[in-house]
């Protein structure tokens, strides 16, 4: 589902993020990464999803190379995967329902179904109740939740979190994880990046350590 | 799941959203819609004027007619000499060779005069010539000139004029007016085409973070950028419409001043108004330069945008 092979990750500032990374997460997987802030743990999520592009070496997603992607395929490697992120992403001009129909909306969703789905999906996470509401309103364990029904709408291939449970307190974050354990049981590919390494703990999930940009254990 | 731009759904999505983008800055929208229309009514004023113009010149032109000035005191033989070597020329229609005798002028000037014409009963005689009146058999535009200058050494040919002189003057500042009204579209349609560019780039600012998000959500170019070029067309097109409600105004204002012009003075003064193609042209601009502005500021921040 995933390889890297060999990959380099250097910005245009100079900064080396990520040096010689190989690994392989095949389908079905449910993998952490793990790591010291500025390890270089959100770089691999970027890789995967082409916010960046490898300096050196290759980034495999579901058949795709990243770097050999053109603009108009993009999007198309991107409808795979659901990215959950720290600071959700949420956008605060419309309800949580618009916010998540809108991942629908991108791909052409057929509009009549639209509605159903996302019902579906708020029920699924636990935000049938606030689905007219907007974001600003929720918790940040409910935002989490929004932001991962947005992710999970189309039911994609492989989910990619960074740092899904950081802004939350240890009971909300275990119930993040134990909805991301439901997912994974339901066949989808889970990659997170965690420095939460208790609640880590609490699953037996394998996980990758970045350390200084090199990949450990 | 493909997003097919040829859809139905695919455009009235991107008009709502467009519609949605335009009602949240309504102050910004009425300041862009203001100076489109100024713009293209300014052309429209101008393609107006333009039009009227190039009627008189083809009524002028139309005319054909050419005036022969015959030099004084000469007999009448000398007169009828003159009117057949005019009536031989192949290039003058000799059935409407009118011959206008002094006293058949100065009646004629009595008349155009009106109520002073009691001023010239005191004139000893009619000191205006004899003159020849006629028309050309056919279209001689280039020959026209060199026709008059010849006709002007024959003896006793005072003078000739033609109606073409005038024309020809008139269409020189024609050209010019054309020119000038070509640079001064160019530069009008240049600042509101940066205009428009640069609000939908503000809108873009603004959206931002929607946009970033519905990118990593696999949104394809096409479908970001509708909802802005539609915006962009959105604007140019009412725009446009406002400046052919406001021209229109203009040309009902020009023709009432008209009439009580030729109610004052008795002249005929024709107004026409903008033909369908001239107003269908600011249509087109006015769409065109909502695109073109919409294209230009999208352009580059979505290249940016993907590439990140």
């Amino acid at each position: 589902m995933i390889q890297f092979h060999n990959v380099t990750l250097r910005y245009p500032t100079g900064h080396e993020a990520l040096r010689n990374v190989s690994f392989d997460i095949p389908q079905g997987a449910f993998y952490f990464i793990t790591g010291h802030s500025g390890a270089g743990k959100s770089s691999i999520l970027r890789l995967i999803y082409r916010a960046v592009v490898p300096t050196k070496g290759d980034v495999l997603v579901s058949d795709y190379n990243v770097k050999q992607l053109s603009y108009k395929q993009l999007p198309f490697l991107r409808r795979k995967i659901g990215i959950v992120f720290q600071d959700y992403k949420l956008l605060y001009d419309r309800s949580v329902y618009d916010n998540v129909a809108l991942a629908l909306e991108v791909c052409n969703y057929p509009s009549g179904k639209i509605r159903s789905r996302v019902k579906q999906v708020l029920e699924y996470v636990g935000l049938s109740e606030q689905m007219e509401q907007n974001p600003m309103t929720l918790s940040g364990g409910e935002q989490q939740r929004a932001a991962i029904a947005r992710a999970i709408i189309n039911q994609p291939d492989l989910i990619i979190a960074d740092e899904p449970t950081g802004n939350l307190d240890r009971a909300m974050g275990r119930h993040i994880f134990a909805l991301f354990d439901a997912l994974h049981r339901q066949g989808s590919t889970i990659l997170i990046v965690t420095h939460d390494l208790e609640l880590m703990a609490e699953t037996d999930h394998p996980h990758f350590t970045i350390t200084d940009g090199c990949l450990g254990g | 799941m493909s997003v097919s731009w040829l859809s139905y759904k695919f455009h009235y999505r991107a008009m709502r959203q467009a519609w949605r983008h335009l009602r949240a800055r309504v102050s910004s929208y009425w300041a862009v819609l203001i100076v489109i229309s100024m713009a293209l009514t300014i052309h429209g004023i101008f393609s107006l004027l333009l039009t009227n113009a190039e009627a008189m010149l083809v009524n002028w032109q139309g005319d054909n007619r050419m005036i022969v000035f015959v030099k004084r005191d000469i007999s009448p033989q000398q007169i009828t000499h003159l009117r057949d070597r005019l009536a031989r020329q192949p290039q003058i229609d000799a059935k409407t060779i009118v011959t206008v005798d002094p006293d058949m002028a100065m009646s004629r000037l009595k008349g155009m005069v009106g109520s002073e014409a009691a001023l010239l009963n005191d004139l000893d005689g009619s000191p205006l010539p004899y003159t020849f009146e006629f028309r050309l058999t056919r279209e001689l535009s280039t020959e026209l000139n060199t026709l008059a200058h010849d006709m002007a050494t024959w003896p006793n040919v005072d003078g000739v004029t033609h109606d073409r002189q005038w024309a020809q003057r008139l269409d020189a500042i024609l050209h010019v007016f054309r020119q000038a009204g070509l640079v001064l579209t160019v530069i009008l349609l240049s600042v509101v085409g940066l205009i428009i560019a640069n609000t939908i780039k503000l809108t873009i600012i603004a959206r931002q973070d929607e946009i970033n998000v519905m990118l990593l959500m696999g949104a394809t170019r096409s479908f970001i950028r509708a909802p802005f070029i539609y915006e962009g067309v959105i604007q140019g097109v009412t725009g446009a419409l406002l400046a052919i409600i406001l021209t229109t105004l203009l040309y009902f204002g020009a023709l009432q001043e008209a009439v009580r012009l030729e109610t004052a003075f008795g002249l005929t003064l024709p107004i026409h108004f903008l033909p369908l193609s001239k107003l269908l042209l600011l249509l087109t601009m006015g769409t065109l330069l909502g695109l073109v502005g919409a294209l230009f500021s999208l352009s580059r921040f979505l290249k940016m945008e993907f590439s990140r």
